[in-house]
């Protein structure tokens, strides 16, 4: 079976074509970044208008790398929701059309159940599994017991993780997106230099929280370069390298009571999944790695590439669903929200 | 030459089928939202009923605009995704052109030389095309400011249509005659001469002119004031 994927759920525009047999036949993305960074953050209108500009192309492209002919196509998979509406408007209507064009199912896909599932197009990944999953919009443990299954654990109760990494790196004059920069500042950084608060730290279940730990970055960086001044390049290392050592802390004993509850229904292979933007954290991915070996868990992390946002898994998630014969009407609607488990 | 016409930019969703110069069927449902649910079940139960396979489609007709920025984005999205496998030309045409068309039908023979289509834009502005019983553009799809729009049609068109009409009409001097359906409601552009006026663009220009596909046509810049985070909502 070969599914062509779509996602227009923010700022990047992506088409893939994946089957099957796990292989990404092409996977093609169009960043926006630059259309973007004159406002500090994505404007939803100026994302839609550049979906609906490039999407077509960006199919013709991957059509054209994955060397197939239209007829070759078993399935559209586009993403539905949740995201920026506009957006996700552009994708679905190209998804629908191409389906009625081609004659052949319609999946539309929660962009969470891409990041969800993954993990099985790169390995070996039985149901039930835990997922942490650690993206801009998201930060959440779900139980996923099967396609269309997830039994959620914990989430944010305010900001998600990747939001806190761009708001301190701006705070620090890093720039946008801030996860990448963050780690990079860090790794000279001192972390035992300032003491940062560990919200939600020890306590019970599995639920996180990121804003009181942005306000004290935020004061933190307030007495190190008062009145508008920026940090010096040690301080914004050293506060790179707190925060940093403060998120590793809290997605470890967060996670840990998660695989607690997880290890009580005895899944016959206790597998950790993370997924999601800052799963690409190397120092996160070390550190939450030594907590599932601990507790006898395999770990498996998607590569970067189908960590951020992309079209491969949303074509997997809609190889997964047409396998099991789910498809959707062409009434589908577009959703800004959509809880990938019961609020 | 088979042409598929499709309009989402306005108060409608309609689409319309052309077989060898003749318009087979056209259907149409008023509404201002919920085009992208609405579009594709509609254009499908419509190709069951007139039996036209995407394959054999020569063109697609589509509005580019003005009109909603969901609406005409639903309309281009999908001619593009159905041009992908079809190699069907795209033919952009503005909802304007097609509102001027229909007043034209519906008041031939026109003596005042050209009409004025006006749709509403909100805050004290309107859409504004100017076109002459020739059928060429006099004056270019704009947005402006009501008094400006009747400064501008003053002594050029004597026939209005579109919802924005009335509201230049009170700015001008002599009475106009403002087209309207049957039921004194707006026009909205009829997905049939949006068709007709695609089959006359490829006559005069032909087909290999429309081998890329049209940009839309906002003519308002996205409301870009106020930065939103990079954020998805739960």
């Amino acid at each position: 079976m070969i599914v062509l994927g779509l996602e227009t759920s923010c700022d990047e525009t992506a088409a893939a074509i994946v089957d099957s047999d796990r292989r990404i036949r092409a996977d093609v993305v169009h960043l926006q970044l630059a259309d973007h960074q004159p406002y500090g953050g994505v404007v939803p209108e100026i994302a839609a208008r550049a979906h609906v500009e490039v999407l077509d192309s960006l199919i013709a492209r991957a059509m054209t790398e994955a060397a197939l002919p239209w007829s070759a196509i078993d399935g559209v998979a586009a993403t539905a929701g949740p995201g920026l509406i506009a957006g996700l408007m552009v994708g679905l209507v190209t998804g629908k059309a191409l389906a009625a064009t081609l004659d052949r199912p319609l999946v539309a896909i929660n962009h969470l159940e891409g990041h969800a599932l993954s993990a099985r197009l790169v390995a070996d990944a039985p149901f039930p599994y835990l997922l942490l999953l650690i993206s801009g919009g998201h930060c959440q443990l779900l139980i996923v017991e099967g396609v269309g299954r997830y039994r959620r654990l914990g989430t944010t109760i305010d900001d998600a993780v990747g939001e806190a990494f761009d708001k301190v790196a701006k705070l620090i004059g890093l720039g946008y997106p801030g996860g990448p920069a963050i780690e990079r500042a860090a790794q000279t950084g001192r972390a035992a230099r300032f003491k940062l608060p560990r919200p939600m730290k020890g306590r019970p279940g599995c639920d996180f929280s990121f804003s009181g730990l942005k306000t004290a970055v935020r004061h933190l960086v307030h007495d190190l370069a008062p009145s508008g001044t920026t940090v010096s390049a040690v301080d914004a290392s050293d506060v790179a390298a707190a925060f940093q050592a403060v998120v590793a802390d809290v997605l470890e004993d967060r996670t840990a009571n998660a695989i607690e509850q997880f290890l009580v229904e005895q899944p016959p292979s206790p597998t950790l999944v993370v997924a999601g933007g800052v799963a690409a954290n190397a120092t996160l991915r070390a550190r939450l790695e030594s907590l599932a070996n601990r507790h006898g868990l395999r770990m498996i992390v998607p590569p970067p590439r189908l960590c951020t946002d992309n079209a491969a898994m949303i074509a997997w998630a809609g190889v997964e669903r047409l396998t099991l014969g789910q498809r959707d009407p062409l009434t589908a609607p577009a959703r800004a929200r959509w809880p990938l488990a019961g609020e | 030459m088979n042409i598929l016409a499709l309009d989402t930019a306005m108060a409608s969703c309609g689409v319309a089928f052309m077989r060898a110069g003749a318009i087979v069927a056209e259907r149409s449902l008023l509404q201002s939202r919920g085009h992208a649910e609405t579009l594709m079940p509609l254009l499908e139960e419509f190709r069951h009923e007139t039996g036209f396979a995407y394959r054999d489609l020569a063109a697609i007709a589509v509005t580019i605009g003005p009109g909603t920025f969901a609406g005409i984005r639903v309309g281009l999205a999908a001619a593009r995704a159905i041009a992908l496998p079809t190699a069907a030309a795209i033919v952009g045409l503005t909802s304007l052109e097609v509102l001027a068309a229909e007043a034209m039908e519906r008041t031939s023979p026109v003596t005042t030389g050209a009409v004025a289509a006006i749709t509403d834009a909100r805050n004290g502005k309107v859409y504004l095309q100017v076109v002459g019983v020739d059928r060429l553009t006099r004056i270019e799809a704009r947005l402006v400011a009501i008094d400006e729009a009747a400064r501008l049609i003053d002594g050029v068109a004597g026939v209005l249509c579109g919802d924005g009409a009335p509201l230049v009409a009170t700015h001008l001097a002599a009475p106009r005659v403002i087209v309207t359906r049957a039921s004194g409601d707006a026009l909205q552009p009829s997905p049939r001469l949006l068709a007709l006026l695609a089959a006359d663009a490829i006559a005069r220009r032909g087909l290999s002119a429309f081998r890329r596909p049209p940009r839309p046509l906002y003519l308002r810049s996205p409301d870009a004031k106020l930065p939103t985070e990079r954020r998805r909502p739960p």
